[in-house]
Formats: C-alpha cells, structure tokens, sequence
C-alpha cells in the first residue's frame, strides 16, 4: 500500500546570495515514517528543511505540506533548528525553553498559566530533565540541551516534526532514549519524523525511508531496504574505491 | 540647586530606558549597533534645525528617528548585499553618518542663526542645559519604552534566543528588530541634550555588560533579574556622575556619569577575576 505523501517540492529554487543550492528539485515524502536525510556536508540537507519551513525564500516551485501551504498548517509542523544556531548564553530557563513549545497556545501575549506548565514539565519528564527545569540552559551539557530542545518539540504536539541533526553531541544512552520517544510517535500516534542525520552506522536502525542528497540533488529515494546500499552511500559520499 | 535637581531627574529617567535597551542590546549581540544608531541620528538633527530653524527637541526627535533608521536602514542593506564581515560595515555607517552631521552642524553654526546655540551640545551632552520640557520628554520616552519592554518581552526573548524557531512558529522576527530599533532611537533622542551622541553608546551598553556579568556571578540569570540590575546600576552612576559634576562645578555631567560607570565595571571585573584566579 503506498502511503500518502506529507511534504511534495515541485521545482523548488533555492539559494543563498548567487549561490543555488537547489535548482528545479523536486521530491516527496511520506507520511508515517521515519524519513532520513543523509548526504556530505555541504549537499543541502539542513537547507531543504529551511527551504520547507519558509526559512530560506524558494524563488521559484511551490512546496505543499499536507496539501496545504506552510502557512496554512504551520500549527502542525514542529522545527528543530541546528545547534549551532541558538544563542546558548541566553539567560532562559530550561522550563522557560521547553514553554516555547506552547506557542501556539499563549502567542506573544497570552497569559502563560499553571497549566502551560505543567503541560511543559510533562514533557521535560519525558525527556527525563524535569528535575532541571529552573537551571539555566546554558548550565546544561550538550546531550541535556538537545533533550530539552526535543522536549520544546514534543510539546508543539505536531504531525510533522522537521529536525535538524538532534543528536549532535549527545550520549549513546540518551540518544536511544530519544530515537525510542520518536519512534513511538511514528508507530503509536502516525506521526511523521524528518530528520537530518550523519551517523551512518543508525541509520538503518533509525529509519523506514531514506533520501540520499548529493549536491542538491537526489541520489536516491526510498525504503530503507532499497536505498541504503553500499552502492548508493558510496555515490552519495563519493567514496573512491 | 534647582538645576540640579532637574539634571538628576532628566539622568535618572535616561538611565531607566538605557538600561532596558542596553540589555537587548548587549544580549543580541548587538551592542555596535547602539553605537551606530546614536552617531546616525545626528544628520537627521541638523537637517530637522535646518528646516525649522528652531531648536524643539519634538522636531529635532523626528529628524534623528528618520535619520537614525536610515543608518541601520543602511547598515542592513549593506550586509544583505555584499560580503563585507559586519563590524566593517558599522564602521563605515558610523563614521560615514557622524561626518555627515558633523558637516551640517558646522555648516549651521556658520550660517549665524540665533537659535543656532546649544546645538554643538547634542556631541557630548550638555546636562546642565537640561530645561523641565526636555524632562516631561524624558519622561514620555521612558514611558514608552518601559511600556513596549513589558508588552514585548517575549517576542524579543523568542527571536533573540532562537531565531530560526521563532521564524518557524510565525513570529516576525524582522518586526521584534524593528521594535527594539525603535526604542534604541527612542533612548537615543532623549539623551541627546544630556549625554550627546558619542557617549550615548557607554551609558546603554556599559551597566547592561556589567549587570551581565553581575548576573552569571550570582548566578541568577533570568531577564527580570538582568533588567533590575541594569537599570538599579545605571541610576547609581547618574547620581554619582551628577553629584560628582555638582561638587566640581564647571565639569560636565555626561562624561562624569560615563567615567563613573566605566570606572566601576573595571573594578568589577578585575576584583571579580581576581577572586576567580586565588
């Protein structure tokens, strides 16, 4: 039975300055899975979520999310962005980050109650860091911060959930903690996961679908059983034999 | 001794807004920028004496808002459109704008107009001079700058925290800069008489670092803490530098409260690195 496509890319361009990472591409992706996006540095993963998140302007294509524009279903789309791009000397606390996750229920001006708390405190307990709520996120090692950042997640209670390599600088353990909460959101509430991921030794434990980017191009597509060749990585990652 | 009680009041309320900008600032890595702002509203004052040929802090105001987002107007334009590294770009703004102003200032000086004295004061502050109009517009500044801090603390949390997951939930990001321009200009303006523009910078950014700095060391960082801190410090040093000036007759007041200030975040950091060095 082929599943109904949640992300479809129609002839999307997308650059910064004059450089063009993605020229006339195009793809799917499928709901209910865990998709992949593997490739080198450089090839365009971390933008393609951009691109789909709105956060790099598409010149040309269009890009529709549950059939709709992001705009239209941004509620249902849960982002998370590289490390590297969040300010970690900000004075926040980790309960303050994981609030960010309730957005949509306060905006920029709601009344932030009780129970925006405890629903926030919920998911830090998932994530096994409720018992850190008011230390600053700054305080917080590499792994503990990524498990906050996923609690942030979580608590957008989405259907689509876009990541940007989560488990960058985090522990065995706590990785299998976390691979074991997206992938019960996956099988027990058909939610879909994108994520960027560069741990080729995973991924075929991580993941049902694959999408293997080479220079803004698609190297393949697919089932993991059918995509994650020897032949196919060393296509991607230009391995000389 | 009414004077001084003017140029305090105008100081205390100065400090208030500084300190709350100056924390934005300082935490969004931005703390040039202020500096930028403050020197590119000088163009905009001359302009506006130039056209109106009366010295009203009102009309002078608008011409040093238009100017003065015209400098980041610039700024920003220049940063999407070329590869120069930002620092660079500031540099060139800042200079470029004060040069331009300075060049206004001096042209108007020489043109003679009577209402043309007082205006050199807008370089380095002229507390002394402050009259109780000057203070009510203080006081409509701080108002309102306290007044858009509380409404929109979040949205400046948010987008200075995590950029890209503010953009990703829908939160304008472009309009919280805006916001934050706004009330930069804003405190900029109603420091123009007291302060001037070349030490503005000091006063907005100096309190907000130390307070900072004060803040990890205690470890409570939390915004409302580094607000408190900013603004209690920055009033001290408007007491002191306005006492210190009184005391002194014929030393100015504005560079007073910037050594002041300046004196009391050396001694912070070096009594506080010591501490951590034994």
């Amino acid at each position: 039975m082929t599943k109904q496509n949640v992300i479809i890319l129609k002839n999307i361009h997308v650059g910064y300055f004059e450089q063009k990472i993605f020229e006339d591409f195009s793809c799917e992706i499928p709901s209910s899975q865990m998709v992949g996006i593997v490739g080198a540095n450089g090839s365009g993963k971390s933008t393609l979520l951009k691109a789909i998140m709105g956060l790099i302007p598409n010149q040309s294509g269009s890009i529709e999310i549950f059939g709709k524009t992001l705009q239209e279903v941004r509620n249902r789309v849960a982002y998370l962005p590289q490390k590297d791009s969040i300010d970690w000397d900000f004075p926040a606390s980790v309960l303050e980050v994981a609030l960010m996750g309730l957005y949509k229920e306060f905006g920029l001006f709601g009344k932030v109650t009780k129970q925006h708390k405890e629903k926030a405190m919920l998911y830090l307990e998932k994530v096994g860091m409720a018992d850190k709520a008011k230390k600053q996120i700054s305080e917080l090692s590499g792994g503990q911060q990524q498990r906050v950042f996923l609690a942030r997640a979580f608590a957008q209670e989405a259907d689509l959930y876009l990541l940007d390599e989560p488990f960058v600088g985090v522990d065995v353990a706590t990785e299998n903690l976390l691979i074991d909460l997206l992938k019960n959101l996956v099988t027990a509430e058909g939610k879909t996961i994108v994520m960027v991921h560069h741990q080729l030794s995973t991924v075929s434990k991580y993941f049902d679908y694959l999408l293997l980017l080479k220079e803004g191009k698609i190297v393949k597509k697919g089932n993991i059983e059918e995509t994650f060749t020897e032949e196919n990585i060393q296509e991607t990652y230009q391995f000389i034999k | 001794m009414i004077n001084f009680w003017y140029v305090l009041a105008g100081g205390v309320l100065l400090a208030i807004a500084t300190a709350i900008v100056g924390v934005w600032l300082v935490l969004r890595k931005e703390a040039l920028t202020g500096d930028v702002v403050a020197h590119g509203v000088l163009p905009g004052v001359g302009m506006a004496f130039m056209l109106y040929g009366v010295k009203d802090m009102m009309i002078l105001s608008v011409g040093a808002a238009i100017s003065g987002f015209l400098s980041l107007y610039a700024m920003h334009t220049l940063e999407r459109h070329t590869k120069l590294k930002k620092d660079t770009i500031m540099a060139i703004i800042l200079s470029f704008f004060f040069a331009l102003g300075l060049w206004i200032l001096v042209k108007i000086q020489a043109s003679g107009n009577s209402g043309v004295s007082g205006l050199e004061s807008f370089l380095f502050g002229k507390a002394a001079s402050i009259l109780p109009k000057d203070i009510l517009f203080s006081l409509i500044s701080v108002l309102l700058v306290v007044f858009i801090n509380l409404f929109s603390k979040r949205w400046l949390f948010y987008t200075t925290f995590d950029t890209l997951y503010s953009k990703s939930v829908g939160i304008r990001t472009d309009l919280a800069n805006h916001l934050l321009t706004f009330m930069c200009i804003l405190t900029i303006v109603a420091g123009l008489q007291s302060v001037g523009v070349v030490l503005m910078s000091a006063m907005l950014l100096t309190p907000a670092g130390i307070a900072l700095f004060l803040s990890k060391k205690i470890k409570r960082q939390n915004l409302n803490t580094l607000f408190i801190l900013s603004i209690f410090l920055n009033i001290s040093v408007v007491i002191g530098g306005t006492s210190l000036s009184y005391l002194y007759p014929k030393t100015p007041t504005g560079p007073w409260i910037v050594v002041v200030c300046s004196l009391l975040a050396l001694g912070l950091f070096t009594i506080k690195n010591k501490k951590s060095n034994s």
